[in-house]
């Protein structure tokens, strides 16, 4: 187990090392100067020039890189050009906004999903089975910004139940039930795509496991039903459905990033949107790591717990 | 506090009633509240002397002031120039010297005294590299409005004179601004002090009716009472809370759930639906601003004046306003916006829609088969409407003269360093907004030979001395008379094809009152308040 966990975290290196290479030429290859975008249109060509020195944009790119990522490994992204503060300043207080979202978002999606898919199994060809696997199939297919966009019109502008932007009203930062209130909008939105998935993925591992000769084994040596579902197909169900979900937990990040563009919500799916839009180059760099680190995480700590629940997969 | 309100209040009625003339209204005044505001972009600049870009100056200018102003509580067209921290001033050496008596007993927010020293030291920290505060990043301010200031001299503690190089008719106009990178407003001396010349930026303290408390980068910026303002009974408002909406359905769907009480910037097609769903639209007739397209005057074809005349005349400038975008813009047939005392001249219908013209002018240039060229544009900006849809009714237009165009589009930031750059080699239009604050000197940059925002390549003797006549000219109406000489000889030679301005509307909850149209965007939140 603890191979596994050091050798899985060994390759985590290379992968951030690509990503930062890649958001560093990324950044360095789109059109616009973003000393531009700092000094406004009337800035001289002495200002932008000094501008472009303190930047080290006047370096051979290879030095740019090594400078910026020796910054950065000490957690220093530089300065914001749009919002005039360090990126580190603003950055973490985006993430942890982020992952509320996201853990709500998850939370809906495996709870609703999984809980959906093992009770379609259990009732197959059923109403219950036939409208959910409908509704699944359209929800994976509904994308997550329009699907926003319907969320708000209906919930916050035509029925009035939720607010329709942001986490927390002015004047009430921090209070948690007025997170819960903000949480939902955005929260579905996030997760419908995973839900979906989810529920189609453990229906048909759970009608696959029942269909086991195993378990026909078991029925014919006369073990009730519920013996037969909870101590053995259950048990087999898991590993798949955990697998999937942490797959889906990086989706559902994603996910909420085009949600907080339509809700509002100030995590660092909001913060890369507007960075770019302003060309805030310390802002994107920072938060396409942060997005990559996020993804490498979850998919080490879904290693691991499948891992921890299948033997085999322990070799 | 209670006596405070009490006093406020009794002043608040006197002063309604001085306003409206006797005239009771349905409500009076009141205070207390919080103002949810929609801003339609980021809000990183709060040191005044650096501030650019409209929507962070409208937060700005409510906690810094200057030493004069313009009273926009008045919707007429143009707002009166007014002392601000200046109660009255004299202007001496036959405009050289300008002697300021400021107001007594006005506090910064952090509760040192405004007083000459202060005046000092602001203008110092732009114009003076020996001063240890000297800030190179005000470098557009320096150059711009202050230009010609080389001197503060104090004179006792409420009296300072502003000495210029040499006499300079737009300066009182310029010390008003509300559009040159940077505002030369007033900034607490012990908070540079204090925080230094870049730090002060996240630690803002003025002498406005609200101050700036707290700053969250991209999500909102919220501004709260300043209790000791000078201009009792102002302002109404306990809060202001600025929140970033840079996305325009976002920004309505705020307003129509609530969570924000007012927006600006708001799609054409979406005002009508707005008023029908109970909310109050104000939108003044005239702006400070004219929109419009520069021409490539260096090179053929746009180097004859008679196919500048003929583009001028084939465009649809009512279709375009009315039509196209469904009278939230007004139509602008010069380069001079409605808010200048020259917009009933003779110059302003001097090109109206008339295609026949235009072609008959096209075959005296010897253009009777047309001819092509490139429009470069941007596909958004500041102030810049629609310009998508604008230069696609205008290639429409002048398609019926023969001239095809074709549109080149980039995103704004892009488009600001081809549009800095000036037109290039076989691209013969681009466009641009820009206004005026009050005075006719903002056409200096886009018009002098010299001009920065010259990118037509404009070189014309003829207006550059004018100009210079106009700089000169001390007496407000003997410069009036000169910068219509000039805008006569600007639009007779039709360097622009001016089109429209935008008519800035302001969508608001129906019990925010105060409202009024508000003529180049600074609107005043100290006269906002909130209905029971």
């Amino acid at each position: 187990m603890l191979q596994i966990t050091g050798r899985r975290l060994l390759s985590v290196v290379p992968i951030l090392l690509g990503v930062s290479l890649v958001a560093f030429l990324l950044m360095r290859l789109v059109p616009g100067d973003f000393t531009l975008v700092l000094l406004g249109p009337f800035a001289t060509e002495e200002r932008i020039a000094e501008l472009r020195a303190f930047y080290g944009l006047d370096r051979p790119l290879h030095i740019q890189y090594l400078r910026w990522l020796s910054a950065t490994v000490q957690g220093d992204f530089g300065q914001s050009v749009g919002y005039r503060v360090p990126v580190a300043d603003i950055l973490w207080d985006r993430v942890v906004n982020s992952l509320v979202l996201t853990t709500g978002a998850a939370l809906l999606a495996i709870g609703f999903g999984a809980g959906g898919g093992l009770l379609a199994a259990l009732r197959r060809h059923g109403v219950f089975d036939r409208t959910a696997t409908l509704v699944a199939l359209v929800l994976a297919s509904a994308p997550t910004f329009w699907f926003g966009l319907l969320l708000l019109y209906v919930f916050a502008l035509e029925l009035g139940w939720f607010p329709a932007i942001g986490m927390y009203t002015i004047g009430r930062e921090g209070d948690i039930l007025d997170l819960l209130w903000h949480l939902p909008l955005p929260a579905v939105s996030a997760s419908l795509i995973s839900l979906a998935v989810i529920f189609r993925l453990t229906r048909s591992a759970l009608l696959d496991v029942l269909s086991r000769d195993y378990i026909r084994a078991a029925r014919a040596r006369g073990l009730s039903e519920h013996r037969i579902i909870y101590k053995h197909a259950l048990r087999s169900v898991v590993p798949p459905v955990v697998n999937i979900s942490g797959l889906q937990i990086g989706f559902i990040f994603g996910s909420a990033l085009f949600a907080e563009v339509i809700f509002q919500w100030p995590g660092i799916g909001l913060l890369m949107y507007n960075a770019v839009l302003s060309r805030d180059v310390p802002v994107i760099q920072a938060v396409l790591l942060v997005i990559a680190l996020v993804f490498v995480l979850v998919n080490l700590v879904t290693d691991l717990v499948i891992a921890a629940l299948t033997p085999q997969a322990r070799s | 506090m209670n006596e405070l309100f009490r006093n406020g209040m009794a002043a608040a009625v006197a002063f309604g009633l001085a306003l409206t003339g006797g005239i009771a209204s349905a409500q009076e005044p009141r205070h207390g509240g919080t103002l949810a505001y929609g801003i339609e972009s980021e809000i990183p600049w709060m040191d005044p002397h650096v501030v650019f870009g409209g929507s962070n100056k409208r937060v700005v200018m409510m906690a810094f002031e200057g030493l004069v102003g313009r009273d926009r509580s008045d919707p007429d067209r143009t707002p009166p120039l007014v002392g601000v921290l200046a109660e009255s001033w004299e202007v001496l050496e036959d405009g050289r010297v300008y002697r300021f008596h400021l107001r007594d007993g006005v506090l910064f927010h952090d509760g040192t005294p405004f007083d000459a020293e202060a005046v000092r030291f602001n203008f110092r920290r732009i114009i003076d590299p020996e001063f240890e505060y000297y800030y190179a990043r005000t470098e557009p301010l320096k150059a711009g409005p202050l230009r010609r200031l080389t001197d503060v001299r104090v004179i006792d503690e409420h009296t300072v004179e502003l000495v210029l190089d040499q006499p300079w008719g737009p300066f009182l106009d310029q010390l008003s601004t509300t559009l040159s990178s940077g505002l030369p407003l007033m900034l607490s001396p012990a908070a540079v002090r204090e925080h230094g010349n870049e730090g002060v930026n996240l630690h803002p303290v003025g002498t406005g009716p609200f101050e700036i408390t707290r700053y969250g980068p991209g999500i909102s910026t919220v501004l709260e009472r300043n209790e000791t303002y000078w201009q009792a009974p102002y302002p109404y408002l306990d809060q202001v809370a600025f929140v970033v909406l840079p996305e325009a359905a976002t920004r309505l769907a705020a307003l129509e759930a609530g969570s924000v009480d007012m927006i600006t910037a708001i799609p054409a097609d979406r005002i009508a639906s707005l008023e029908d769903a109970g909310f109050q639209i104000v939108m003044p007739d005239a702006m400070n601003l004219v929109w419009f397209i520069s021409l490539n005057v260096a090179e053929p074809p746009l180097d004859d004046p008679r196919v500048r005349r003929a583009i001028n005349y084939a465009i649809d400038r009512d279709g375009i306003a009315n039509d196209l975008l469904g009278g939230t813009v007004a139509k602008i047939g010069s380069m001079i916006p409605g808010t200048s005392p020259l917009a009933d001249s003779d110059l302003t219908a001097r090109y109206t829609y008339d295609p026949d013209r235009a072609r008959e002018l096209m075959a005296e240039a010897g253009h009777v088969d047309g001819f092509t060229t490139t429009a470069q544009l941007p596909t958004g900006g500041s102030y810049m409407l629609d310009p998508v849809a604008i230069m696609q009714w205008v290639q429409r237009d002048l398609a019926e003269i023969g001239i095809t165009i074709s549109l080149e589009t980039y995103d704004w930031v892009t488009y600001l360093e081809y549009w800095i750059n000036g037109l290039a080699e076989g691209v013969g239009m681009n466009v641009m907004a820009w206004g005026t604050d009050y005075s006719e000197w903002w056409l200096n940059d886009i018009v002098l030979s010299d001009g920065f925002g010259n990118t037509g390549h404009v070189e014309d003797e003829a207006v550059d001395s004018l100009f210079a006549e106009y700089e000169a000219a001390v007496d407000p109406d003997a410069a009036l008379e000169v910068a219509h000489d000039i805008l006569e000889r600007v639009t007779e030679q039709a360097y622009f094809v001016p089109i429209a301005s935008d008519r800035a509307a302001i969508a608001a909850a129906p019990e925010v009152r105060g409202l009024e149209p508000i003529p180049d965007w600074m609107q005043d939140f100290k006269y906002y308040w909130i209905a029971e």
